[in-house]
């Protein structure tokens, strides 16, 4: 698929979840205490994190994948 | 690269005023890291900082640096009678990220110099939160551009850069990332990424092994040949979950495949527990990865010039690597400093094993070409962080 192909699917996805309108939230923002603590962030130390990264991809072959998938909980 | 890169920003944009409680950027902090790998012959270790900055409210700059010397000789290089490797990479980055209510914007520029390799990317990503925080849809977009020249004796004696020698190598990639709240006790990851390259993408000193009766061992060498293009998918799921007691277990599978050929699935698993009143956090994990080879790999082919493409890189063998990570991560005492909010101080340990399936031991003579045994290394990844957060 072409780099538009790719972005158009992408942004017809999130433009179509995003008119759902207002979700009611299964699980509320008081809730999320436990999601919150640091324990369940995914990456606390993003610098060795990388340097892990660094040393899987140069000495294996696969690529990709390990990308910041969102910005946590959302539970600040 | 622009266009598309400002046309997702753009999309973003559109999803932007979604109404409600606004996102925070991460907190300011200085780190300071000492890593040191060893193994297979190879030593790599050096500095690394990162910098993170807030500028506003809603924006802040992030800007790292970090050296690798490498020494040592792998086993391509005693195979091959090459002189052992000494060099450096120095790898600079900046970066910035803006907060427009629910979507986080972020910008980054890295620079890899060594003195065979440059490398230069950007990188654009969009972030953006919805359904009551419960979802977060992370678009990014890179573009990469690299500079492959060759280290040779000269006629001198001096290992100079061989003016006959220069290549490129154009990279794109492109994922999209899914953070998604199912309970108040689990959060799951959903990552798909493609990546591209298109130019040289062998290594210019790496030869492969062919049948050369005339030879007193049997076998000789040729340099390696490679397709000029590369096109790969991952697709990553990932999961963590808060247990009953104050402890979290993790799980993530990845499936990777390309148009070389490769197949490749890695499994990690990991448990954090934190310890002295919550001083210490303690990590444990262990990952484990496989991979089918490129489909123009042999550990030995059956004459010079066989096929259209040669490779005898032990990276795209079949093989399977074992890992155990663990990590500590104290809570240092309040600084006197005010300035400090709070700092951290932490070790991270990762031990490798990797066992090839096809790549043999060509350092084992004796034996005929074809039956020497299967080659494998270990190695220890250690890391040393401070963390100031200000």
């Amino acid at each position: 698929m072409s780099f538009g192909g790719r972005v158009l699917v992408c942004s017809l996805l999130i433009a179509g979840t995003g008119a759902c309108g207002h979700v009611e939230p299964w699980v509320k923002p008081y809730e999320r205490e436990k999601l919150a603590d640091p324990i369940m962030a995914w990456d606390r130390a993003p610098l060795a994190t990388g340097y892990s990264l660094h040393v899987h991809e140069n000495r294996e072959a696969a690529r990709g994948g390990n990308g910041a998938a969102g910005g946590g909980c959302g539970c600040n | 690269m622009l266009y598309r890169i400002a046309l997702l920003f753009l999309l973003a944009s559109l999803l932007g005023p979604h109404v409600g409680r606004a996102e925070v950027l991460p907190p300011d902090e200085a780190d300071i890291m000492y890593k040191h790998y060893q193994g297979g012959g190879i030593k790599a270790e050096g500095p690394a900082y990162l910098v993170r900055k807030s500028v506003t409210q809603n924006a802040s700059v992030t800007a790292s640096y970090e050296v690798d010397q490498v020494t040592g000789a792998s086993i391509d290089s005693v195979v091959s009678g090459a002189s052992p490797i000494r060099e450096e990479r120095k790898q600079k980055s900046l970066g910035a990220e803006y907060l427009a209510d629910k979507t986080t914007y972020g910008a980054t520029i890295i620079s890899s110099v060594e003195n065979d390799y440059d490398s230069s990317t950007v990188n654009g990503t969009i972030s953006q939160s919805m359904f009551g925080d419960l979802t977060t849809v992370t678009l990014s977009a890179s573009r990469g551009w690299d500079i492959i020249t060759r280290r040779v004796k000269s006629s001198s004696g001096k290992t100079v850069s061989d003016p006959t020698f220069r290549a490129r190598l154009d990279r794109r990639q492109w994922s999209v990332g899914v953070s998604q709240i199912f309970s108040r006790n689990l959060i799951m990851g959903f990552d798909y990424e493609a990546n591209t390259s298109q130019g040289y993408e062998q290594n210019p000193y790496r030869t492969y092994r062919y049948v050369d009766p005339l030879a007193g061992a049997g076998y000789s060498f040729a340099p390696e040949v490679y397709p000029t293009t590369r096109t790969g998918n991952a697709f990553a799921v990932k999961a963590r979950y808060y247990l009953r007691w104050r402890a979290a277990v993790s799980g993530g599978y990845r499936y990777y495949t390309d148009t070389w050929g490769i197949r490749a699935h890695t499994f990690d698993v990991g448990y954090t527990q934190p310890l002295l009143h919550d001083r210490l956090i303690a990590d444990a994990g262990f990952r484990y990865y496989t991979q089918r080879h490129a489909s123009f790999y042999s550990d030995l082919f059956p004459r010079i010039n066989s096929q259209n493409y040669l490779a005898r890189d032990r990276e795209l063998s079949s093989l399977y690597t074992e890992s155990l990570h663990a990590s500590l991560t104290y809570e240092l005492p309040k600084a006197r400093w005010k300035a400090i909010k709070r700092s951290t101080a932490s070790v991270h340990a990762e031990e490798l094993l990797y066992r090839y399936r096809d790549f043999l031991n060509a350092s084992v003579t004796g034996v005929p070409p074809g039956t020497e045994p299967r080659y494998s290394n270990s190695a220890l990844n250690l890391m040393l962080l401070a963390t100031f957060y200000f």
